[in-house]
């Protein structure tokens, strides 16, 4: 399986601040620009990259909504039309709801 | 002396043509052979060219593995065309910098590469500098970039690190004087 997760994502969720440069995900290729002063070894990098790949994979369900979610902009205007079609809701939400209808009415289709 | 005119233009033989040379008007009047002018021509072409993935989270400018060249100039007076194009990567975490660097030193002010809001984010970018080294040793031409934060990185930031994503080449000229 590809690694979404690269090795300097690693290395930054073990120190935040490390200094590094990565050639072709080589792991023999690392450069510490800051000489590494916690020592972090090859063997705590990969394990630290298959946790965060375990963790990036369970989230494919929310990757997947994302993707397919409508626009901000389409989700609210349906929003507001739902409001439109219930008086009830529009009480509940006067403030949402007016601000909304004056721009509609100010240009009219 | 042989003069023979040609459109009201007298032409002024009395020696013989050098190899490369061009005939020239030489005055309103008179035209004779000239040595062919030298000013803009290429004398050399160097590039390279990467493939596969590099990434730093270095906040000061590191030199990017293989987009180097080496190059000698012919002459001091010659000056160097530096063209590097290919793609960079940002991250949600930061603002990625490139800059042109000769033995090291930058040549021009980092260029700045804006972060990506909420995700990964590939720009495809160019930047040329045309450098007056006034040498004829070596000098070594490189790709630098550097991060505000998080990790940037040379040839695709979305998608998977391990897949090698497009190409950078830089690729340098020498402009004779």
């Amino acid at each position: 399986m590809a690694n979404n997760i690269g090795i300097t994502d690693a290395i930054l969720a073990i120190k935040s601040d490390a200094q590094v440069s990565v050639n072709s995900e080589d792991i023999n290729s690392i450069i510490w620009h800051d000489d590494n002063p916690t020592n972090i070894t090859n063997e705590q990098i990969l394990t630290k990259q298959t946790e965060l790949q375990t963790a990036y994979d369970a989230e494919v369900w929310k990757r997947n909504r994302q993707a397919e979610y409508p626009s901000w902009q389409d989700q609210m205007d349906m929003l507001w039309h739902s409001i439109d079609e219930n008086a009830e809701l529009k009480q509940k939400y006067f403030a949402f709801y007016e601000a909304i209808k004056a721009v509609k009415a100010k240009y009219p289709k | 002396m042989a003069i023979t005119t040609l459109n009201n233009r007298s032409i002024n033989r009395s020696d013989t043509a050098a190899s490369g040379q061009l005939w020239t008007a030489t005055s309103a009047t008179a035209s004779d052979f000239q040595a062919a002018a030298a000013g803009g021509k290429i004398g050399q072409v160097l590039s390279a060219t990467k493939t596969d993935y590099f990434a730093t989270t270095s906040t000061s400018l590191v030199n990017v593995t293989d987009v180097v060249v080496a190059i000698t100039p012919a002459a001091t007076s010659s000056k160097i065309w530096v063209t590097i194009s290919g793609t960079i990567g940002t991250d949600a975490t930061g603002n990625a910098y490139i800059t042109i660097a000769r033995d090291g030193t930058a040549l021009i002010s980092d260029i700045f590469d804006s972060q990506h809001t909420s995700t990964s984010y590939d720009y495809i970018f160019t930047v040329d500098y045309l450098d007056s080294p006034s040498s004829t040793s070596e000098l070594s031409y490189t790709l630098q970039t550097k991060k505000d934060n998080g990790t940037t990185t040379i040839n695709s930031r979305t998608g998977t690190p391990s897949d090698d994503r497009g190409q950078t080449t830089i690729t340098v000229m020498e402009v004779l004087a």
